[in-house]
């Protein structure tokens, strides 16, 4: 039962992680290159629901929404200030613009929000849900239903819009689909700011999960995002959705195991041994035939 | 229908086309023959402004379509169909088929099911194979997907070029008889050819491009009776 529970523990810890590492992998595909911003996203959407939730005394929906919003805009500035002036320069410049715009999110958070850690109000009524043997929490569920719907969203806009299959085709080709009259340009601009705004809602409900946030929180959970990118396989979704899952059970479990000092150990050693057997990760495919 | 005039493109210190003028007169088939690196592609690569003109002007239905986005030249209804495809290997058949619609400015809500229907009806092999990922099909259809995916646009003109690239004469053959049949909808086709054989068979006019100029031009019968054309392109 002890087992179970973590495992359980894990899956929700996981779905988190899933909707980072989608939303990372929206980015990833769309612009073509890797973001170092993406952890400053995820905190400035959490603190976007800790503000809303803290002064506002809004209810759980709102607050996602709120992150999901704030990292939208967020991902609309960072489109123009990072990636559309270089787009035809080296592709090394738009990727130390985004390692100097994290520095500078960080940066302007700890002077205006303060350094220290703020304390997520419980705004559930946390309580335990006996099931079985093992013990749930009502926001483990709650997180876990929120993935779910979301990536249900994500799986309906993606293959059953027009703008969904344009986004796929822009993140293959860009020249191609500029030939179909695709807007290219408003294309990448919307695949980023989506790709934010899960970002976003991932950092609302890690605020929610550990009851704080924190200006330098981005720092650790962008390489977990990144993590489960690689580990489900960069360029796929659902890969990213199972590599987030996978990771947050493997994390679970270790903690168990050994102590949970060693949680980004045991993550990040998944890294490595990923890179090393099967860098094309788990649901990953070989490089495009063209 | 499409008028070129004195169209120039530089790569870097290289002078690629030097001052390439020719018109399309609607429903004709018109072919541009000649060497590899004579200059062929980059004539309809100018023309969707895909890359830099140094000089001249193209002119579509009466409108200045020179410096025009490549997107909103599609929406005037030119389909650029490029060398070597450029289907989306891990979309369907069918939504690749989707996005040629994205061009189309017509206002009929139905259109998307109406243009899929008749993709579909001259193209039976793309309907049996919608659910499957574009990379999975042979050339041949990958072919046939593009050019499907072409006429989602409901074009006025298609910019084919060397759609008989890398495929078996067999299938070569089936592409250019439906290229006859595509103009007999009343589409206006230019169409870039290495074959310069079965190009001048099924055009009505043609033009020799040779080191960025137009060397020849006029009949297609002509052309292929010309002995220079005979001697250089047409291997006999």
């Amino acid at each position: 039962m002890f087992w179970l529970q973590q495992i359980f523990n894990g899956i929700t810890q996981g779905s988190i992680y899933a909707l980072m590492a989608i939303g990372y992998s929206i980015i990833l595909g769309i612009i073509g290159l890797v973001t170092f911003v993406h952890g400053e996203v995820i905190m400035i959407g959490a603190f976007a629901g800790f503000f809303m939730v803290t002064f506002l005394k809004a209810n759980f929906f709102l607050a996602v929404l709120a992150g999901f919003a704030a990292s939208w805009l967020l991902g609309i500035i960072i489109e123009r200030v990072c990636y559309r002036p270089f787009r035809s320069g080296p592709r090394e410049i738009a990727l130390i613009a985004t390692i100097g715009l994290s520095i500078l999110l960080r940066s302007l958070s700890q002077v205006t929000f303060g350094t220290e850690q703020k304390l997520m109000p419980d705004l559930l009524n946390s309580h335990f849900i006996p099931l079985g043997q093992i013990r749930i929490t009502n926001i483990q569920l709650l997180i876990i239903f929120t993935v779910f719907i979301l990536a249900l969203l994500l799986h309906q806009f993606f293959y059953k819009t027009k703008t969904g299959i344009a986004l796929r085709a822009v993140s293959m080709n860009k020249q191609a689909a500029a030939l179909l009259g695709v807007h290219v340009n408003r294309t990448i601009l919307l695949g980023n700011a989506l790709g934010c705004a899960l970002g976003g809602v991932s950092g609302v409900l890690l605020g929610i999960y550990y009851n704080s946030v924190h200006p330098v929180m981005g720092a650790s959970v962008a390489m977990k995002a990144f993590t489960a990118t690689v580990f489900g396989g960069i360029g796929s979704i659902p890969g990213a959705a199972l590599g987030g899952i996978l990771l947050g059970i493997f994390e679970n479990l270790g903690v168990a195991i050994f102590s949970s000092g060693y949680r980004d150990i045991i993550s990040f050693s998944i890294l490595i041994l990923i890179l090393l057997i099967r860098p094309q990760g788990i649901l990953g495919r070989k490089e495009l035939e063209r | 229908m499409l008028f070129v005039d004195n169209l120039h493109v530089h790569y870097g210190l290289q002078h690629a086309l030097k001052g390439i003028s020719f018109t399309v007169q609607p429903k004709e088939i018109v072919t541009l023959i000649g060497a590899n690196g004579a200059g062929k592609t980059s004539i309809v690569m100018a023309i969707s402004n895909l890359i830099r003109k140094s000089a001249g002007s193209i002119k579509f239905l009466g409108q200045d379509i020179t410096q025009s986005e490549p997107s909103d030249i599609v929406k005037q209804g030119i389909c650029h169909i490029p060398e070597g495809r450029l289907i989306f290997p891990y979309l369907t058949v069918e939504e690749n088929l989707i996005l040629g619609d994205f061009g189309n400015t017509s206002a009929n809500p139905n259109r998307l099911n109406e243009n899929l229907d008749q993709v579909y009806q001259l193209f039976p092999r793309l309907k049996e194979r919608r659910k499957q990922n574009g990379g999975t099909l042979s050339g041949g259809e990958q072919q046939m997907l593009a050019i499907g995916r072409g006429l989602m646009l409901d074009p006025k003109l298609i910019m084919l070029d060397e759609p008989s690239l890398g495929l078996a004469p067999i299938i070569v053959e089936q592409i250019f008889e439906l290229i006859l049949k595509i103009r007999d909808w009343g589409k206006t086709i230019l169409l870039i050819e290495q074959n310069a054989k079965m190009a001048l068979e099924i055009a009505d006019r043609g033009l020799v491009i040779e080191n960025g100029i137009v060397s020849l031009s006029g009949n297609a019968a002509t052309l292929a009776n010309d002995p220079g054309v005979i001697a250089a392109y047409l291997g006999i």
